[in-house]
């Protein structure tokens, strides 16, 4: 009944719920912070970053980044679908974007391994301290995600509970999950 | 439906202003005076806490964990008498952290949710304080307690008491996540959904306080930017809105089981109660 | 036919977990009775419990199965059984504090760490330390069940909300937990006595600093249990007012322990009168009059039991 209520008031603001933008915003300015210590730290001491930047493999971040990009082109055609009232197409759509995710992490986790095995940990030196810092945050991001997606589904599957306020909620989150993984991949794998 | 219906016979307005008159008018009178007891209670802890852990004690912002085994020793020798004394007043008011951890669990009570939410809160947050704070205090009084002591004990009771104190964030994740979770599923609207998130926030720096555990020095140690200062300043703000909030809550509060009241709805209720029975 | 009670109680009033709002037509200890007699069906209305009074709400023209309301049934609820251990827990406790040896006379801080060493390398001394110390890991958490009881109490008294009992049920969880700290550094220290002295010293003042100083759990309990005692505002009162005066005056002589660590002898020193003698004669008084107070409270809870269900059976 509250949701109803309050979607009837936010639907003309913002899609989903306004306190979800609330906590986005709030989250990337948490991780301003974060990028910016490590701009910071890197211009303090560039040779402890720089030689080490150059074992990142860029293809590998190119084609996380696609892969993330195409998980939130699957969620916005969920949300658009769920719109349209059709759910069935809508739940594809949001397993479709829990499928991507998954590939993405398993990306992640192998390139994790890789590095790792090459000598470049999470102690080893400055630079992929902040790498696996700010992947790993990420993909914690990632994981929270799915839960997201989760609810989603979960929301689509009955006609009881579907709730268009909170399947745009559950999307814009994930939006920014992806939002912040494409400034980490700019910062950390193209800026040499 | 009405709750007001057990009002003791007492006047219909309260004295005015804040006088200690119109305090114990409250104490005496006010249906929610349990409530605001708990509400002054965390205000002042907070209080004690701000003054104690950052001016007397100095141990917050916590000192660099690099120093070596002779700075350790120079760093409780200056700290003596603020770390004794500090201390001590913690020890008598640390209790008031009860009183906090029943308001917020009482919140869950008020929520539409199952109470097993209130229970784990109370239940985590009750024993976190013990490895979460008192363990600092206790190997820091020691600590400073015998300055003659061997120097390389009194440096492994350094690293004992603020990697305890930093490290154990673990217990403060998952109660927020708890909160959080009845917050986003309650449907009495008794704490706004945005605090729900920032709930998630709160638990995801709490994460980021880990590294602490691994480096010495650098941003992720216990006192780095990042593992110290950003969860610092958004555990900061979490708080303030939660003091908020909870103040809210107890004004909106009207006993019942359904949704909360809005504020503004319920000062009119209130003030058109008072007209009614003042007649 | 069984008698059906017909109780009309208005869900919005006694849902949630007030106690004191319940329409006076209603005995909430006779919904209790009701409740907890048997199998109470569900009719249409929602039925709600409330956590703390067992309360049950049902509509009315419910059928009550399988109870004869003729005899009431007194439920066993073993609250005087968890008293009654408390003697034995009692016991415990105060042999193993004549048995330590460090508490009789209290060990002062002014020892040097070859005294201490020396002190847990006496053959005389560690025995008794060790079984002493292993004692007292037992009493401080079977301390538990019996502040429990007090937390039950205060569900009990007049209060709109649970709050104050959330509260000391959370103190109740710190400081039997805090004594234990106490305890293991006690046990660590006289395990391995050969070790050098500095480390066995430490063990000793961590153990001693913990013992005397972590007093903030205990002040918390007895000021919000004075609190609670004050805002019970009924004809009979669960707990007569000096309880909370007495909790308050508890309270107050537990304070001077926590400044323990800026002595080494005089009064404040853990060896102390006020840090010593005063906090621990405080606290087995306070067990002692809280036991006897809680005896007579469960007491006349369950003459008033009795008497409700006497009268729902001539209802």
């Amino acid at each position: 009944m509250t949701q109803i209520k309050d979607s009837a008031r936010h639907t003309r603001v913002v899609p989903g719920q306004p306190d979800m933008w609330a906590f986005v915003l709030f989250e990337a300015l948490i991780f301003t912070g974060y990028f910016s210590v490590y701009l910071f730290n890197r211009a303090q001491r560039p040779d402890d970053f720089l030689p080490y930047q150059a074992s990142l493999d860029l293809r590998i971040g190119v084609l996380n980044t696609v892969v993330l990009l195409l998980s939130s082109w699957s969620i916005a055609r969920c949300v658009e679908a769920a719109r349209a009232g059709d759910y069935r197409k809508a739940s594809l759509k949001a397993g479709l974007t829990a499928l991507f995710g998954v590939v993405f992490f398993v990306i992640k986790a192998s390139e994790w391994v890789h590095y790792t095995a090459q000598g470049n940990g999470v102690t080893s030196n400055e630079f992929f301290n902040y790498y696996f810092f700010l992947t790993g945050i990420h993909c914690l991001h990632l994981l929270i995600g799915f839960v997201v997606l989760a609810v989603v589904i979960y929301q689509l599957r009955s006609p009881l509970r579907r709730s268009q306020q909170l399947i745009e909620t559950g999307a814009t989150y994930w939006h920014t999950v992806d939002f912040l993984w494409v400034l980490i991949f700019a910062l950390l794998y193209v800026v040499r | 439906m009405t709750a007001a219906t057990t009002r003791s016979a007492s006047p219909p307005a309260p004295p005015a202003g804040r006088s200690l008159r119109a305090v114990g008018w409250h104490l005496r009178h006010n249906p929610k005076r349990e409530l605001w007891v708990a509400w002054w209670a965390m205000v002042v802890f907070y209080q004690f806490f701000g003054v104690i852990f950052f001016i007397v004690t100095r141990t917050q912002p916590p000192p660099n964990p690099a120093l070596d085994v002779a700075s350790r020793v120079q760093w409780f020798h200056d700290n003596h008498d603020g770390l004794l004394i500090g201390f001590a007043i913690i020890f008598i008011v640390l209790g008031m952290t009860a009183p906090i951890n029943a308001l917020i669990a009482y919140s869950m009570r008020r929520m539409s949710v199952s109470p097993a939410f209130g229970y784990a809160y109370l239940v985590m947050y009750s024993l976190s304080a013990i490895p979460g704070m008192l363990l600092l205090c206790i190997v820091l009084t020691v600590g400073a307690y015998r300055p003659d002591r061997s120097p390389e004990l009194i440096s492994w009771l350094y690293d004992f008491a603020f990697l305890s104190f930093v490290g154990t964030m673990g217990v403060f994740l998952i109660g927020s996540l708890v909160w959080m979770t009845a917050i986003l599923i309650d449907t009495n609207r008794v704490l706004p959904k945005w605090f729900g998130y920032l709930n998630l926030c709160n638990a995801l720096t709490e994460v980021v306080v880990s590294p602490a555990w691994i480096f010495d020095r650098g941003v992720f140690a216990w006192n780095g930017l990042i593992a110290w200062w950003i969860n610092m300043v958004v555990f900061a703000i979490y708080t303030g809105a939660f003091i908020v909030l909870l103040k809210q809550m107890i004004q909106r509060e009207d006993f019942g089981t359904g949704p909360l009241p809005d504020l503004e709805s319920r000062r009119h209720s209130d003030e058109s109660t008072a007209s009614t029975e003042a007649r | 036919m069984h008698d059906r009670p017909q109780l009309t109680i208005d869900i919005g009033l006694v849902c949630g977990s007030h106690q004191r709002s319940v329409d006076d037509a209603v005995d909430r200890r006779l919904v209790d009775r009701l409740a907890c007699d048997g199998a109470m069906s569900v009719g249409r209305r929602q039925v709600t419990t409330i956590e703390g009074a067992r309360m049950h709400v049902v509509g009315g023209n419910e059928t009550q199965r399988g109870v004869d309301p003729t005899t009431p049934r007194r439920r066993v609820d073993g609250e005087v059984i968890l008293l009654g251990a408390l003697p034995f827990v009692a016991l415990i406790w105060v042999s193993a504090f004549l048995l330590f040896p460090g508490f009789t006379p209290p060990m002062s801080p002014m020892m040097t760490a070859d005294q201490v060493a020396e002190f847990y390398r006496d053959p005389d001394n560690l025995p008794r330390i060790r079984y002493s110390m292993i004692l007292f890991n037992w009493f401080c958490v079977a301390l538990i069940p019996i502040l429990t009881l007090i937390v039950v109490q205060i569900r009990r008294m007049a209060h709109r909300t649970p709050i104050l009992s959330y509260a000391v049920l959370g103190c109740v969880a710190g400081g039997p937990t805090l004594f234990l700290i106490a305890n293991v550094c006690w046990l660590l220290a006289a395990y391995r006595p050969d070790r050098a002295p500095e480390l066995t010293q430490m063990f000793n003042d961590l153990a001693w600093i913990t013992f005397t100083s972590q007093v903030p759990f205990l002040i918390a309990q007895s000021v919000l249990l004075a609190l609670a005692v004050y805002f019970d505002d009924q004809v009979r009162p669960v707990f007569a007012r000096w309880v909370g005066h007495f909790n308050l005056a508890v309270a107050a002589a537990l304070f001077p322990a926590a400044f323990t660590a800026l002595a080494f002898e005089g009064p404040l020193a853990w060896d102390g009168a006020l840090s010593f003698w005063l906090k621990n004669v405080a606290i087995a008084l306070w067990i002692v009059v809280m036991s006897a107070v809680l005896g007579v409270a469960i007491r006349r809870q369950r003459a008033e039991d009795r008497q409700h269900a006497g009268e729902q059976a001539l209802a």
